[in-house]
């Protein structure tokens, strides 16, 4: 008996496989991971801000722990901070964690460890003579932050940010292994039943390269939507 | 024309360069350590209303630091600036300690360190601790007010949840732990010069927020900026917004106009440089001349009261210089009081009223265009005008006409 004989010999179930009639069942896990990448987008992006412009702060205070943020949670891996978020408040402490919540906050907070640094590059990029021409006008230095060198900031971390965007949207697979049934689990579930692996794991890719490639394309729109004439230019 | 509209009295900056340590331990446990670099060594100037002044010098004299002291964008190290007979920055005679950041959260920490501690080791009423703590409150600036509360709140936290046993725990902890923030080596002399002043009960002020109180008006340094406009020499422009924006943005944000007031004014500002017809282009499609003039423009929008200029032109291609002077010059003969640093001598011959020369950090030399020009009594004010004048008649063969000549050092 060859290799190749070896899926007929645990069950011929390849001829009458076909992974299109079952689509339907990926209906509610695509949904499962569009909310945990929407909303870890989100939470992520607030960190990001937030984080980004407390490690530019003049104040230690301030800047210290952003920077404490950044590094604990970039170097730990993800996998180990989805666990505590989930077992470790649900089991340890005794905080019911419901497995959706605590893989978006997971997954949200890692992202905006690395959006942190992202925005934090983006305000250094911009020179600063915008903000002293800001601060001579008479706005204070959280109106020049805000009307001024956030608004140009955001425009070049556009790039770096649709790849952290795409980022997310892989690393919410992870959230399979703690029972929230998004497009992996559903995929294992479905390998578990029919093993076939191939076609529903290509199946499974295919969908996550749909969702990224939806990113990619409304960040590249967005990039379009607020270019700047005659600034920023290289083509 | 004789109402002193700013005036600086000694002003003088001094720059703390770093002395590269080697290695990252070394500059942990050791003191950094500063060379001083003198730009400006005591400048006193009294500008009156409606008065052009022109500051010009060699490089590196403290022209643009000057300028940049009197709205603070650089903060004098030490002397006096008041505008309209208010004083706007100054140090007042304790600041001679000169608390520096680090210095300062050092002592804070330090202080409420030791209170909580003491509170939890000796079972002080926390009530009298927080009372302590609260009477340092008017001493610090507001940012660090805000710190207080939460780690004062934090203590009565930690306080309602700990027994005993941790408590003096807790307690011994942060007493060691408040020395040794009062301690870190690098801050040592200014946290005990600090802690002197709050012994003898002195107002301490952080570097850079004083206020005077005592004199009339305001001295809220922002406020104060919107009444000075400021050019940049390399324009400086927010490059996300289109030319008419970028003249509404103070007029909405600090003057608090709603959109139309803002954008009539911005119009009227930009045809009063010429440029209404480019309102809605960005920065980057526009000359540097006409992004110059955009910058003028903003600063004029505010009304303000006096003009600083801080070597407008130095960034322009010849042919552009031009355009942009002639908004200056139509801007110096409608009245506005006008401080212009700038290498360009024909001009400065043509529409200052005084002419100041800034050399190693002070005034070398001051008088009236005529006098400037026509007899320099100082010997580096003679020998700047040779060289600037030989360097033009070897770049311009005929007498060039005023306003147009390139002249840098």
């Amino acid at each position: 008996m060859d290799v190749w004989s070896i899926p007929q010999a645990i069950g011929d179930t390849s001829s009458q496989f076909n992974i299109l009639e079952h689509v339907g069942l990926f209906f509610n896990p695509v949904i499962m991971t569009v909310l945990i990448s929407v909303f870890a987008i989100i939470l992520g992006f607030g960190l990001g801000i937030v984080g980004g412009l407390a490690r530019v702060s003049r104040l230690r205070l301030v800047r210290v722990p952003a920077t404490a943020y950044v590094d604990v949670v970039r170097g730990t891996p993800l996998l180990v901070q989805l666990f505590l978020w989930y077992f470790g408040l649900t089991i340890g402490l005794g905080v019911a964690m419901d497995p959706l919540v605590a893989s978006i906050i997971a997954v949200g907070v890692h992202s905006g460890a690395y959006q942190s640094e992202i925005v934090r590059g983006g305000v250094n990029s911009i020179p600063k003579g915008q903000e002293e021409a800001a601060r001579a006008t008479g706005m204070t230095h959280l109106q020049a932050m805000r009307f001024v060198i956030l608004p140009q900031a955001l425009r070049l971390i556009l790039p770096p940010l649709s790849n952290e965007f795409v980022i997310v949207i892989k690393d919410s697979s992870l959230a399979s292994v703690i029972a929230v049934v998004e497009i992996t689990a559903m995929a294992g579930q479905l390998n578990g039943t029919y093993f076939q692996p191939f076609e529903i794991f290509i199946f499974a890719a295919f969908l996550y390269l749909c969702l990224t490639y939806a990113t990619s394309f409304m960040m590249r729109a967005l990039e379009r939507k607020y270019h700047i004439p005659g600034y920023g230019d290289r083509r | 024309m004789s109402e002193v509209l700013l005036e600086a009295k000694e002003l003088k900056k001094e720059f703390q360069v770093p002395v590269k340590t080697e290695g990252r331990f070394r500059r942990l446990f050791t003191r950094k350590r500063y060379d001083v670099l003198q730009v400006l060594k005591g400048v006193n100037v009294k500008i009156q209303k409606g008065e052009v002044v022109v500051v010009i010098g060699p490089s590196g004299g403290g022209k643009s630091t000057f300028l940049r002291c009197i709205n603070r964008l650089t903060e004098p190290t030490s002397g006096e600036v008041y505008f309209e007979g208010v004083k706007i920055a100054g140090e007042s005679p304790v600041n001679r300690f000169a608390l520096n950041e680090g210095g300062l959260w050092a002592l804070i920490g330090g202080v409420i360190g030791l209170m909580v501690g003491l509170i939890f080791l000796f079972d002080v009423s926390l009530l009298a601790g927080l009372a302590f703590g609260t009477g340092l409150v008017p001493f610090l600036p507001s940012p660090y007010i805000i710190g207080f509360l939460v780690i004062a709140f934090a203590a009565l936290g930690i306080e309602s949840a700990l027994g005993s046993y941790e408590k003096t725990l807790a307690g011994a902890l942060m007493v060691i732990s408040g020395l040794a923030m009062l301690f870190i080596l690098e801050t040592i002399p200014t946290a005990i010069s600090a802690a002197l002043l709050f012994i003898g009960g002195i107002r301490v002020l952080r570097r850079g927020r004083i206020k005077a109180r005592d004199t009339p008006g305001s001295s809220d340094i922002n406020e104060v900026r919107s009444h000075m406009g400021m050019v940049f020499q390399s324009f400086n422009l927010f490059m996300h917004l289109t030319a008419k924006r970028n003249v509404m943005l103070a007029l909405e944000k600090v003057r608090g106009m709603n959109a139309q007031e803002a954008e009539a004014r911005a119009l009227q500002a930009l045809t009063q440089v010429g440029l209404a017809e480019k309102a809605n282009s960005h920065p980057g499609e526009l000359s540097g001349g006409q992004q110059q003039r955009v910058a003028i423009a903003r600063a004029l929008a505010m009304d303000p009261k006096v003009m600083l200029f801080d070597e407008p032109t130095s960034a322009l291609d010849p042919e552009l210089i031009g355009e942009v002077l002639d908004v200056m010059k139509r801007l110096a003969n409608s009245g506005m009081t006008m401080i212009i640093v700038t290498h360009e001598m024909g001009f400065a011959r043509e529409v200052a009223d005084r002419v100041l020369f800034i050399d190693q950090g002070v005034i070398a030399e001051e008088g009236t265009p005529e006098e400037f020009f026509g007899n320099p009594r100082n010997e580096r004010t003679r020998q700047f005008l040779r060289r600037l004048f030989a360097e033009q008649r070897a770049e311009v063969p005929d007498i060039q006409p005023v306003g147009t000549g390139r002249a840098t050092p």
